[in-house]
This record gives C-alpha cells, structure tokens and sequence, in this order.
C-alpha cells in the first residue's frame, strides 16, 4: 500500500481545527451562565487533549458574535513565557468589556500569574484553559469517554469513507483519553494505508 | 452563490502559466466589496501555513455579478504531497463583510504535475 497523500488525509490539521465541541452532559448556554455566576473569570481544566481549546475557541466565539472583543494568550511546552511587555501591552489594550483567553495558563510561573491578573481591569472577563485547578474557579472539568472519540472519527472519515470502521476503544486506552494523540495516531495510520488495509481486511 | 471557474479539469497547470479565472456571485444581502486571492497553503499533521500571492478587489459589486481576469501563475512553490504535508494551490473568492467564500485547488508544478514525495498515492 502506498504512503497516501497528506492532502487527502481525512486527520489533517484543518479537518480537526473544524470539528467542534461536543457538548454531553451540559451546553453552551448553561456554561454561558455559570461563567456569568463565576464573575466572568473562571478555568477550563483537565488533561492535554481533553476538550479545553475547543471549548474555550467555542465559548470566545460565542462572546465575540455578541460584540465582545476576544484577546488570546497561548502558551505551550515550546513557547512557555510571555513576550517580556505583554503585560504592558495588555494592560494598554484591555477594556472591561473584554474578554482574555489564556490558553495553557498553567505554563506560567506564579510571579507571572499574579502580575498578569493584577493588571486586568477589575471587570475585564477572563477564560483560561489549565490542566490543574486552582487558579481561577472551575468552570468546567474537561473530560473524554471513548463514544466520544468514536463519534468525532465517524464525523472526520463521513465525507470520504462513510463505509469504514474503524475501531477506537484500544486507541483511547492507549492515549488514556488523549483526544488529541488518539488522531494524530489515526493520521499516521491513514498515511501508512493502514486504515485502506484494515478496512480492505 | 460564489463561483470560480478555471479552464481545466483537471486544473493542472505549469509554473508561469496565464490562467483565464471567471468568477460570479449572487448574493442575498447587499455586500461591499468581493476578493479574488490566489493562495497555496499545507495540509497535514502539523500547523498550517498559508500564502497570499495576490489579491484582486472588486468594490461595489451589487447583488450579483462576473469578473473575468486573467492570471500569471508565480514560479513557485511547486504543489507536492508526501506523507506528512501537502502543497496546495488555490484561488479564493470572499465577499465582505460576511465573510462568505469559495475556494477552487489547482495543481502548479513543472510538468503541470503534482510533485509526489516517498510514493505518496494520488
């Protein structure tokens, strides 16, 4: 079996950026008025690949279609810090009918956090996405289940390969619920064209 | 509506090729202007990048209405596919303010062929 091009890989990153949060258990409106209760700041958290970004992009773009001006941190394990005058950058352009996005909020140090949250406006809304609780109430515990995983397959091969199966529950252990490593595995198993065997098998 | 048509299909191309593109548009809401861009971006398993070559502005364009303009093609880079990314070339039509959009992928390497890496299948 060939490599199979990366363009026609049905796991690419801009088939996965689409995919949207899959609410189980609860929805946007009953988060909307949590947050609300929570004053407008509050933590997304749990593991990587858990749900966090996506929902977070999902309640950001909930604000901004109601005139809400959304500002984005994003840290990782590859760029941890904050560029040295973020915070005075921040400070300039936040107003209290803002709202801060703060993705991987855990990347940062304590001396960090707390001068980041001290030069909000008092009223400026903040969202951020942790894997620990603890620095900003819970909203939500982000979580997986393998259905879950199995839908969002189903929903990514639909357009180009309705027919096939392919199985999930031993992928999800693996990765013990790593949404995130479970496709970018898929996506390697489909350039490989061991998803064209399996499903020829 | 948006529409792109191109004069090939397949729409494979060489680099430096005058491609003919017609595009239309039928809207339902009063719009301000329409964009042609040409575009290649990646696809695959890591982030993507994405191009604008170039871009062409049409302003007052009422409710519906056909553009036709002839394109140079640039030299590169080449359209090419292996496992781990793609090379996409395509033109864009996007009406503002909405945002509405249509995108039609064509192919611009050297023997008006996508270039394949390590046996990628077509």
């Amino acid at each position: 079996m060939p490599v199979q091009a990366a363009r026609s890989n049905p796991f690419a990153t801009e088939h996965l950026a689409k995919i949207r949060y899959q609410f189980e258990g609860d929805s946007l409106t009953g988060l909307v008025e949590r947050f609300a209760s929570l004053n407008q700041r509050a933590a997304l958290v749990g593991p990587e690949g858990h749900g966090k970004t996506t929902l977070q992009r999902e309640l950001a773009a909930h604000y901004e279609a109601r005139g809400v001006t959304v500002h984005w941190i994003r840290l990782t394990r590859d760029c941890p810090v904050l560029p040295r005058t973020a915070i005075a950058e921040l400070r300039r352009l936040l107003t209290p009918d803002d709202l801060l996005c703060i993705d991987g909020a855990e990347q940062m140090n304590w001396w960090t956090w707390r001068k980041l949250m001290r030069s909000l406006p008092a009223q400026t809304a903040c969202l951020i996405t942790t894997h620990q609780p603890g620095l900003l109430p819970t909203l939500k515990q982000c979580q997986t289940t393998p259905e879950l995983l199995d839908r969002l397959v189903k929903e990514l091969l639909r357009a180009e390969y309705p027919d096939w199966n392919v199985p999930t529950a031993d992928l999800f252990a693996r990765h013990r619920g790593d949404l995130r490593q479970c496709l970018f595995e898929l996506y390697d198993a489909y350039a490989a064209g061991e998803l064209h065997e399996l499903h020829a098998s | 509506m948006l529409e792109i048509e191109l004069p090939r299909s397949p729409a494979h191309f060489e680099p430096g090729d005058v491609v003919p593109v017609d595009v239309s548009w039928s809207l339902v809401d009063d719009q301000t202007r329409v964009e042609l861009r040409l575009v290649w971006n990646t696809v695959g398993k890591g982030d993507q990048d994405l191009s604008i070559e170039q871009t062409w502005v049409y302003e007052n364009i009422g409710l519906s209405g056909e553009k036709h303009k002839k394109v140079q093609l640039p030299d590169g880079p080449y359209s090419c596919s292996g496992k781990l990314l793609s090379l996409v070339w395509a033109f864009e039509l996007i009406v503002f303010p909405s945002a509405e959009s249509t995108r039609v992928e064509f192919v611009m390497a050297p023997g008006a062929s996508e270039i394949l890496l390590h046996s990628a299948a077509e």
